[in-house]
């Protein structure tokens, strides 16, 4: 009976430890979404659901390219900077009148601002080998310096058929909200499936040891920087579509929400772990959080709080189920 | 986790009954040492890594602890520098029971502990890492003296016969000059017991020799030593008394003299280990790899050598001949600024890994944890690494043929895994190796470059390591094999190039070499007679 | 309570004619402006009233951007007082941190004008700015009418707040209570508040959920115009248009725009004019030698559909591209 019944538990307790382990932050996410529905009825509502997934695409979108830097021991804290650059270039062009040209500046040159951003920090810091920290914190303040100077006041009265990316729908699905699942989908693809996938974990869970197998470090180095600007520019088309209009000011802090929410996802600042799965419940939470928390009427210096207070438990529990592993 | 410790209790009160009946018998024994060890056990979770083990420390004696990696040794020594406190078991220090809590209290005791793991502070100097916690003061009161550190260490060189210099910073120090540092350290605060686990790990030959002279000092002046180490062949030169853990436990303690070689390996294992070296030569076949000239710049110079297919090349020298800097070059990792290399006749460029690798030439890196492995990914990802080129459909990874890859790897090396899944670093250190073998040998490599292909792991997986570089030579690749070690070099390799301040000074056939020939051309003496320290 | 003054640009114009017969000076003054942050598109528009009134006045100007840090704003004030200017046109980056620049520039004995935000301490010739508070009392005007308008015997709303604890927004809140307690119809209002930190998307994001969980509310109101501009995104997606009235502050053109097209009912207009062109124009008359009072208030005013053309042309002035 003794012998029996301690394997017994213990084969059950590893089982329990495994699953939060693995997928702790989805019962988080759901332990959150079954007591705002508790409390608020209209939290039940196929509107709201829809509406917090829209209110994460811009992050979420953000969050994909920054799970690669992440998982690459880098990170890219020029997000919400090159957001807005790639924001108000694209309402420069979406404010015109709507000739074939112009449309379709207005909705490609986000994406290829944010595609040079990214290949900036990324030639920097996979070349010149300076820290992604340092890199990144550098064009926080140059993209932002280059986004004012170029255009302070705010881009409104955009063409309406711009808001089709921002505002439109197809079926019940909002457009964004169908532009965050496509990434996400591709991404963890990218990340699970492909060559690249595999190199970019290598190159975060020991550098030294991928170069010595063999794989170009700097060129994936490189990649996910661009991957990451790439990202930014989807997001800036987003939000400033949805938006109705482009500010020299956007995107300030998107950079820690999207490292939150990456982080929350169990992603490692120290490279080699992250999913892009747990980064998109990441990124859910917090909109969950936030939805929640407005709807329940909580002041925002509160919200504040419980939501730090949650990264930090998050990423303090990810830590103990890891070495309880051990 | 309830279950577990409900056995550990048990395991406890089982100890200490037995303990204390043991102890009462042999109570004249303990009078003469200075530490006496009884039933001491120590549990990790579900894990006994040591289990109700006795050993007695001798002042003016160098007791070895040998067995496998897993054995117990660290763990035994580590509880009795106090760093383990929760163990069970007695410990006597001068026929005085004591309860040893902490680190602090066993260096009250005069236990030292020079570690395995380096754990020096990098950004300070050497004198400052020495004397840490017990700085001395200057002629201001409360103010640290940096000039009587300086003496004090120096002095202290001086002692042991080390050429160190201690006002500079560590992190300009080699490896095996941290290591010196460690020792210092350890002997500085006068211990009368000193336990070294794993010493000389990266020190070369000499330094190793230099480091026995100094044990053969502390003994003198009757210091007792503990030695843990998988060289043999130091064991023999410095102990007097051998003590086997195997599974945890205490299998054999009996004075050196006793001890055979096989004897000792018999012990360790528990089985007998057919051969050590297992290196069945045959006919060499054409020239594989050829080196003409090979030069970079502050590293090594005009290196002129080849392989043969079926042969195993080793390459000798001391730390900072330019052996690893030689691979390095061959391998792409830090390509020559001159030079020729030829794969099978032909010319090759080498500038990185991929190119090395894409002519053939692949290599297992010296240090496993820093270049080998990706340490959060599994086996299968770290085998297929180098060679997912191979296994890539238009970017996607071939999953069923990359896991018959692996598969086939794993079995062919006998790579202990739970599964192709396990995260590596779960893995032992034996095992690790011969991950990082197979993913040099994934990608069907002409030549293989291996540098310290057994270094850090146990016996039977360095016996299992040489066995897989036989069979490789045999299926016709051309090995380069690096190593400090001397048994290794002169029991796999069938000709041995020796490398000193980066030039090929000499080839000896296998026939020829001999342990002082290959010291005295490393070194560059004309003649080395060594005696036991 | 002190002495104010109230004035506009017409009165400052003619505050120079009257002491401005020392035109014949000898050389031209050099004004030293230090802003708060110019990546403000408020900020940016005092800027250029500066800009337009140092031509006018035929003065030169030295700009200098603290970039709402304390720190190089005093280093920015240092630089410029090296460079022998003669007066400073002060815009505080911080209400509370800011005196050392101040200071700095009293012990230079170079006079300091103060405008848009005042800071706490240091001695000055004049602040030439508004009254916080008074933009939330003019919300509160907004509201009172909207009462009448509607009818109903209470009103519920959604108040958007900027920055918690920020001055500002402090002040605009206490000005609107208080401007509606005075009437007598605080307990008619039923406020649901959420801080949106000034910013546009924040806004858009509150007034989302907020309106998912509840459509009947009478109106918006909020603490500046970005924040407004994005609740109006919202209301029109809702289809809400013209069933629930809103309010903003500041006058930004686009808030302006908005008014006219019917999708905002007011805004609350803050007069980058009167505050940016009248800093330099306190430095100039202070160097004339014309004593000034200790605060120029520069008035809030209600705009609404009735009134919005007058103000669109003095946003045109200042807000540029």
């Amino acid at each position: 009976m003794s012998s029996v019944l301690p394997g017994g538990t213990a084969r059950w307790h590893l089982t329990v430890a495994a699953a939060l382990r693995d997928y702790g932050i989805y019962f988080a996410l759901a332990l959150l979404i079954a007591y705002f529905s508790i409390r608020i009825p209209e939290f039940r509502t196929a509107e709201n659901a829809l509406l917090i997934l829209l209110q994460v695409s811009v992050i979420g979108v953000i969050a994909i390219g920054m799970t690669f830097t992440i998982i690459t021991a880098g990170i890219d804290l020029s997000v919400g900077s090159l957001l807005a650059v790639a924001g108000v270039m694209s309402g420069v062009f979406a404010q015109k009148d709507p000739t074939l040209l112009n449309m379709l500046l207005a909705f490609s040159l986000p994406i290829l601002i944010g595609l040079v951003g990214g290949a900036i920090n990324g030639l920097v810091i996979a070349w010149a080998g300076v820290n992604a920290l340092i890199v990144t914190l550098g064009t926080l303040t140059a993209y932002r310096g280059f986004v004012v100077w170029y255009r302070v006041n705010p881009i409104y009265d955009l063409q309406p058929y711009y808001s089709v990316i921002g505002q439109g729908a197809i079926g019940p699905m909002p457009v964004p909200v169908l532009i965050l699942i496509f990434l996400a989908v591709v991404a963890a693809i990218v990340l699970n499936f492909t060559r690249f996938g595999r190199y970019v974990y290598a190159v975060g869970g020991n550098r030294e040891a991928a170069r010595a197998a063999g794989i170009n470090v700097e060129l994936v180095t490189f990649a996910v920087y661009v991957i990451s600007g790439f990202c930014v520019g989807m997001a800036a088309l987003i939000f400033t579509s949805r938006l109705g209009a482009a500010q020299a000011i956007s995107g300030q802090g998107f950079e820690l929400q999207a490292i939150a929410a990456a982080v929350v996802g169990g992603a490692s600042l120290f490279g080699g772990r992250g999913r892009i799965s747990n980064t998109i419940v990441g990124a859910l939470i917090m909109g969950v959080l936030f939805n929640g928390f407005v709807m329940l009427d909580v002041p925002a210096p509160i919200q504040q709080m419980a939501i730090g207070v949650i990264i930090i438990a998050a990423v303090w529990l990810d830590g103990i189920l890891r070495k309880r592993r051990r | 986790m309830l279950a577990f410790t409900d056995k550990e209790i048990c395991t406890r009160a089982m100890t200490t009954s037995t303990t204390v009946a043991e102890n009462v018998g042999r109570r004249e024994v303990s009078a003469r040492s200075v530490v006496s060890i009884r039933g001491v056990s120590k549990s990790f979770g579900a894990t006994l890594a040591v289990d109700r083990v006795d050993l007695d420390l001798h002042s003016s004696e160098v007791h070895a602890l040998v067995g496998e990696n897993g054995a117990g040794k660290s763990t035994l020594m580590r509880v009795l520098a106090g760093f383990h406190s929760d163990y069970s078991g007695t410990i006597a220090v001068d026929g005085e029971q004591t309860q040893i809590l902490h680190p602090r209290q066993a260096r009250a005791l005069g236990i030292a502990l020079v570690h395995q793991e380096l754990s020096l502070l990098p950004e300070m100097t050497v004198a400052e890492n020495i004397l840490l916690g017990r700085e001395p003061y200057g002629t201001i009161p409360g103010v640290i003296s940096r000039r009587a550190m300086q003496e004090r260490s120096r002095a202290l060189f001086r002692e042991l016969g080390i050429q160190l210099d201690a006002a500079a910073r560590v992190d300009r120090l080699s490896i095996a000059e941290r290591q010196l540092v460690e020792i210092a350290k350890g002997v500085s605060a006068n211990p009368r017991v000193l336990i070294f686990d794993e010493p000389t790990s990266s020190l070369t030959y000499h330094e190793t020799r230099e480091l026995f002279r100094v044990i053969s000092g502390l003994t003198a002046k009757g210091t007792a030593i503990v030695y843990i180490s998988h060289k043999l062949d130091e064991i023999f030169a410095v102990a007097h008394r051998v003590t086997v853990l195997r599974d945890g436990a205490r299998v054999a303690s009996a004075p050196v003299d006793e001890w055979t070689q096989a004897r000792l390996v018999n012990a360790m294992v528990g089985r007998d280990l057919s051969a050590l070296f297992p290196r069945t030569p045959s006919a060499p076949g054409e020239v594989r790899l050829e080196v003409r000239n090979l030069t970079r710049r502050g590293a090594f110079r005009s290196v002129s050598f080849h392989v043969r297919a079926r042969e195993v090349v080793g390459l000798y020298g001391l730390i900072g001949s330019g052996r690893t800097s030689l691979a390095d070059a061959l391998y792409g990792m830090a390509p020559a600024d001159a030079g020729e290399i030829l794969v099978d006749g032909e010319p090759v460029a080498v500038h990185s890994a991929a190119r090395a690798l894409a002519h053939g030439i692949a290599m297992a890196p010296e240090d496993r944890r820093a270049r080998g492995l990706v340490p959060m990914l599994s086996v299968k990802v770290n085998m297929s690494l180098s060679a997912l080129a191979a296994l890539t459909q238009a970017g996607f990874i071939a999953r069923s043929r990359e896991l018959n890859a692996v598969e086939r790897l794993i079995g062919r090396l006998s790579v202990r895994a739970a599964s192709h899944s396990q995260e590596v670093t779960m893995l032992s250190g034996g095992n690790q190796q011969k991950v990082v073998l197979a993913r040099a040998l994934m990608v069907g490599p002409k030549v293989l470059i291996l540098d310290e292909p057994t270094r850090g792991i146990d016996v039977v997986a360095k016996a299992e390591v040489h066995a897989i570089i036989n069979d490789l030579a045999q299926q016709g690749l051309a090995v380069l094999m690096i190593s400090s070690e001397l048994l290794e070099i002169l029991g796999m390799s069938d000709r041995v190039l020796v490398m000193r301040d980066g030039a090929i000074v000499g080839e000896i056939a296998r026939a020829e070499a001999s342990e002082e020939r290959l010291v005295a051309m490393a070194a560059g003496v004309a003649a080395a007679a060594e005696s036991r320290a | 309570m002190r002495k104010k003054l109230i004035v506009s640009m017409t009165v400052l114009a003619g505050a120079l004619l009257a002491g401005g017969t020392v035109q014949a000076q000898e050389k031209k003054p050099t004004i030293g402006i230090s802003y708060q942050n110019l990546a403000f598109p408020y900020v940016a528009a005092l800027q250029k009233a500066a800009q337009n009134t140092c031509s006018a006045l035929k003065v030169q100007c030295i700009e200098a951007d603290a970039v709402n840090d304390t720190d190089k704003e005093l280093k920015n004030v240092e630089s410029m007082l090296a460079k022998n200017i003669d007066c400073l046109a002060f815009e505080a980056a911080s209400l509370k941190a800011s005196r050392a620049s101040i200071d700095a520039a009293a012990r230079k004995k170079v006079p300091v004008v103060q405008f848009n935000g005042k800071a706490e301490g240091g001695t000055y010739v004049t602040f030439v700015g508004s009254e916080q508070p008074d933009s939330g009392a003019q919300l509160a005007v907004f509201l009172a009418d909207l009462y009448k308008k509607l009818g109903k015997p209470t009103l519920k709303g959604i108040y958007l707040r900027g920055v918690a604890g920020q001055v500002t927004d402090i002040a605009r809140n206490d000005g609107m209570k208080n401007g509606l307690k005075s009437a007598n119809l605080l307990d008619k209002f039923s406020f649901t508040e959420q801080y949106a930190d000034y910013d546009r998307g924040k806004g858009q994001s509150v007034t989302e959920s907020l309106l998912t969980k509840d459509k009947s509310y009478d109106f918006i109101v909020a603490n500046n115009d970005d924040m407004i501009l994005g609740a109006v995104q919202v209301v029109r997606q809702f289809k809400l248009t013209g069933k629930i009235h809103m309010a903003g502050v500041d006058g930004l053109p686009e808030a302006l725009d908005a008014i006219k097209k019917g999708e905002l009912d007011a805004t609350v207009f803050q007069d980058p004019e009167g505050q940016g062109g009248g800093g330099v124009w306190g430095c100039y008359l202070a160097l004339q030698g014309v004593k000034l009072p200790k605060d120029i208030l520069i008035p809030f005013k209600l705009v609404t559909k009735d009134n919005v053309d007058d103000f669109v042309a003095i946003a045109k002035r200042v807000y540029v591209k």
